[in-house]
């Protein structure tokens, strides 16, 4: 579904990823690890367009995305979580899900039935639908901001370390909503500090370290792993 | 999803407004022999227009714009040079000033899809400058510094305006349009594409958004409204000389939006109406007055940062809000 072929980006004089190569597949939950400073962010940011890629290239369901402008690639069915959640403080909850329908914004009936659907199954963001964004709580915002990515309807998410910043047990939440996410049929990139968490829900995943991978492998191989043992789940 | 309707809380507030306005449009019958004081009403509405308009480009789309006096500028003599060399009546120049202004905006907007923050400022007040000097040095055109003299006055069948106030309906009706045109687009899909942008530009784009768009149309929008702006000013003075749009007139105006409340409408008016109308009304205070303007804004800045009615006091929010209260 996604392929990530010699990808190199480099900030300035700094190589922040050093070819870098990546699959996703249809339906999978994969799990990119690392440290502060390893890439991971990057790795995302290159694949929604947000830094340039000069080599290597990006490829979603056949179609190279090296030269598409950001805002175009959310209509090829990619949607990001940004990390530390970035949903917009003075909007209200119904605004910012609306927001992320963005690109359906033509539609306005399917727009409606979507919004529907969702505030169902989150009753809490129901509850609070025409509150400030910046007003909710942390696992609030973090679940409004998935919500908010799922409203453009995506074939592969994106999120940035969504356990960030969030009680371990909110954190479990957000991991269980997001096994639920690809259990309807969204494929996942998952980039994750929380190595123990993550390996838990992905399939496969991948240890970046100084933008190169280190290792990549089955989430059992990954868990198993010595170099992840040691770095990531001690 | 329903929401019940707080007719009480609705009905007072807009009632509200309606006597503003009406005491507003009422007020100049009585001051019709005060010409000093109409002249500062009409100021006031200038200003009213002017703070609204940089409202949507720094308030909402969060873009510092620092040569906002320039398009002022530019509409004033679109206007005045059509009406004095070609002959157009001030109605016709009306729509050629908005939309000069307009273009120009949008080359101005370029720059900002790639320069952000401060170093946007830079390029927005250098190019406030660059309209300064072009219109002091283009001589055959402008008359450089010795201005445009004799730009005629407005007229309705026959009838030419020589009393303030005309002028003054004029202003408001202007004001008014722009009041109506911007709160229209703020509340519309464009209102929360420019809000988004603001919050966190990256974010809008994975979202979909084409930030640089966005950006640009705001830039283009807040300035055509302030060249309409300048062209009622040019033929209520009669005469623009490069000297009327300075840096410090941007300041002005800024101060007015920061004041008043950054994103708000509604707090662009009172900003405007306060800063506008305080230099006259403290005039007995001769120069201690800018003192007292400054005091005024530092304590703003520390006290009140959002400004008096800001964003914080976003309509749809708070009667929203009201109403999902009393529902449960």
């Amino acid at each position: 579904m996604l392929e990530i072929k010699n990808l190199n980006v480099y900030y300035g004089a700094i190589h922040a990823l050093k070819g870098v190569n990546l699959t996703i597949r249809p339906g999978e939950i994969v799990a990119v690890l690392g440290a502060n400073g390893a890439g991971k962010t990057t790795l995302l940011r290159a694949i929604t367009g947000l830094v340039k890629v000069p080599e290597g290239e990006v490829v979603f369901e056949g179609r190279v995305l090296n030269k598409v402008p950001p805002f175009q690639r959310v209509a090829a069915g990619l949607a990001m979580v940004p990390e530390g959640r970035g949903v917009f403080p003075n909007l209200t909850v119904r605004e910012n899900l609306l927001m992320g329908a963005y690109i359906h914004r033509k539609n306005a009936p399917a727009v409606k039935e979507l919004l529907h659907e969702l505030l169902k199954e989150f009753p809490r963001l129901q509850e609070r639908v025409n509150q400030k964004a910046g007003t909710l709580s942390g696992g609030e915002q973090q679940m409004l901001a998935i919500c908010r990515a799922l409203m453009s309807r995506p074939r592969l998410l994106l999120l940035d370390e969504p356990s960030m910043g969030l009680s371990p047990l909110l954190g479990q939440e957000v991991f269980k909503l997001i096994d639920r996410i690809r259990d309807r049929g969204t494929t996942i990139l998952l980039v994750e500090q929380n190595a123990n968490a993550a390996l838990r829900i992905a399939d496969r995943g991948y240890v970046l370290e100084m933008g190169v991978i280190a290792l990549a492998g089955s989430a059992a191989e990954l868990a198993a792993s010595d170099l992840v043992r040691v770095a990531y789940l001690a | 999803m329903k929401l019940q309707p707080v007719t009480k809380i609705e009905d007072l507030l807009s009632r509200r407004w309606w006597l503003l306005l009406a005491l507003w449009l009422i007020i100049p019958l009585f001051l019709r022999n005060w010409a000093y004081g109409l002249h500062v009403l009409i100021m006031v509405a200038i200003y009213v227009l002017l703070t609204q308009s940089l409202n949507l480009v720094m308030g909402l789309a969060g873009q510092l714009q620092l040569g906002h006096a320039a398009f002022f500028g530019i509409g004033a003599y679109v206007a005045g040079l059509l009406m004095l060399n070609a002959g157009w009546s001030f109605w016709a120049t009306l729509p050629a000033a908005f939309f000069g202004a307009a273009l120009i905006g949008l080359l101005v907007g370029l720059p900002s899809i790639r320069v952000s923050g401060d170093y946007l400022g830079i390029v927005t007040l250098g190019f406030g400058e660059i309209t300064r000097l072009i219109l002091t040095n283009w001589v055959s055109l402008t008359h450089g510094p010795m201005g445009l003299p004799g730009i005629p006055a407005p007229g309705i069948l026959g009838y030419t305006f020589t009393s303030k106030l005309p002028y003054f309906y004029l202003a408001t009706a202007l004001a008014l349009f722009t009041w109506f045109v911007l709160s229209r687009l703020i509340n519309s899909k464009t209102g929360l594409e420019l809000l988004a942008v603001r919050a966190d530009e990256h974010c809008a784009k994975v979202l979909g958004v084409n930030t640089g768009m966005v950006k640009i149309f705001a830039f283009s929008t807040s300035a055509a409204f302030a060249g309409l702006g300048g062209a009622f000013y040019g033929s209520y003075f009669s005469f623009i000389s490069p000297d009327s749009f300075l840096f410090t007139d941007s300041l002005t105006v800024l101060c007015m939006l920061v004041v008043g409340g950054m994103g708000n409408l509604v707090g662009c008016a009172i900003g405007a109406v306060i800063l506008g109308a305080a230099p006259e009304v403290f005039r007995f205070l001769g120069d201690y007055r800018i003192l007292l303007y400054g005091l005024l804004i530092t304590i703003m800045v520390i006290y009140r940062p959002s400004g008096i009615w800001g964003l914080d006091k976003r309509r749809r929010n708070t009667i929203r809000a009201t109403c999902a209260r009393v529902k449960s």
